[in-house]
């Protein structure tokens, strides 16, 4: 039987990427965003020390990476923060998802349309597709209906749909 | 385009991976929480040890009696696992035994016989090396103890 750190490791390796992506829509660059994970992980641990210190369920971790979002967005060293970053927002290095193709025009389009959704959209998204959250984990993340959370979840994709469609229409007249 | 296609153009783009400075630190972290790891727990056993105190300031009336064996009533104790010489590794380097405070509770009745209570708080500190690792541990035992001194003059 492993003992509870690697069992947290092993944990970490498994959901490490998908934390990171939704800490994205509560930062402004890579390095907030880990320090989002760290911070909530730490915050997992002592929560979970009370129930056997197994590794948390995917939807508590995403409410705990949103509350300390929120409370880093208050504080007045976030918002210095906020205004550094600027450089890292310009890094073109700095990006959310990779495509899994080399080369994949469309993926990369469809990246920045992801970036530019709202938010409440956009977690959404993030929480259903890379999380693999169902809609009522998502609803109770963001104490929102399962209605809701699925309608902006159709809602997200019909943006994105109808981005990829613009991108493409204003390629073909350019060519 | 249908929300089916959308879904597939998704799954071409994957959540990048933490890097390998914050993926060290965080497992550094959780190393850190989790504290050594203890691969076989040994029971240690339990010693009783009778103990004699000396309490200064103890009223003049009693203090000649105190030359006779007094009777100690020792509270139960939530530590009172002590690590002996059969604890495998673990060397006793030191003890010490210490009264932190101590309450004069005047007289009581005990078994017909009048008594002078005196209540103790008292720390035992046992110092343990463990030779494999050189490590040096104090391990401390606070308790309570009742002294009851038979008083046969007044």
């Amino acid at each position: 039987m492993s003992s509870p750190a690697q069992q947290w490791k092993k944990w970490l390796a498994e959901n490490g990427p998908r934390l990171l992506l939704f800490a994205r829509g509560w930062s402004n660059c890579r390095q907030d965003a880990e320090d989002l994970v760290q911070e909530a992980i730490l915050r997992m641990w002592h929560h979970q020390a009370d129930k056997g210190g197994e590794p948390p369920d995917l939807p508590l971790v995403f409410s705990t990476i949103r509350f300390c979002g929120l409370n880093h967005h208050r504080s007045e060293s976030r918002r210095r923060k906020r205004e550094e970053s600027v450089i890292y927002l310009n890094d073109f290095q700095d990006v959310w998802l990779d495509p899994v193709l080399e080369e994949d025009e469309e993926a990369v389009v469809l990246r920045e349309a992801v970036q530019n959704l709202s938010q409440k959209l956009r977690e959404v998204v993030v929480m259903k597709f890379w999380g693999g959250l169902t809609f009522l984990q998502i609803s109770e993340t963001l104490a929102i209906s399962p209605n809701t959370a699925a309608s902006r979840y159709r809602y997200a994709l019909e943006q994105l749909a109808h981005e990829l469609r613009r991108v493409k229409e204003d390629r073909r007249h350019a060519n | 385009m249908q929300t089916d296609a959308i879904e597939a153009a998704l799954a071409r783009l994957m959540p990048p991976a933490l890097s390998e400075d914050c993926q060290f630190e965080i497992e550094a972290m959780i190393d850190e929480l989790a504290g050594p790891e203890v691969e076989e727990i040994v029971e240690m056993p339990v010693r009783r040890t009778s103990r004699w105190v000396i309490g200064s300031g103890i009223a003049a009336a009693a203090a000649g009696l105190l030359a006779i064996f007094p009777f100690v009533k020792t509270t139960p104790s939530h530590a009172t696992a002590a690590v002996s010489e059969e604890a495998p590794g673990l060397v006793l380097i030191g003890e010490s035994d210490r009264v932190e405070a101590m309450t004069d509770e005047g007289w009581r009745d005990s078994d017909g016989s009048a008594m002078h209570a005196v209540r103790l708080n008292v720390v035992a500190e046992n110092s343990l090396r463990d030779e494999e690792t050189g490590i040096t541990m104090r391990i401390s035992e606070p308790r309570e103890e009742l002294l009851l001194t038979p008083i046969s003059a007044f």
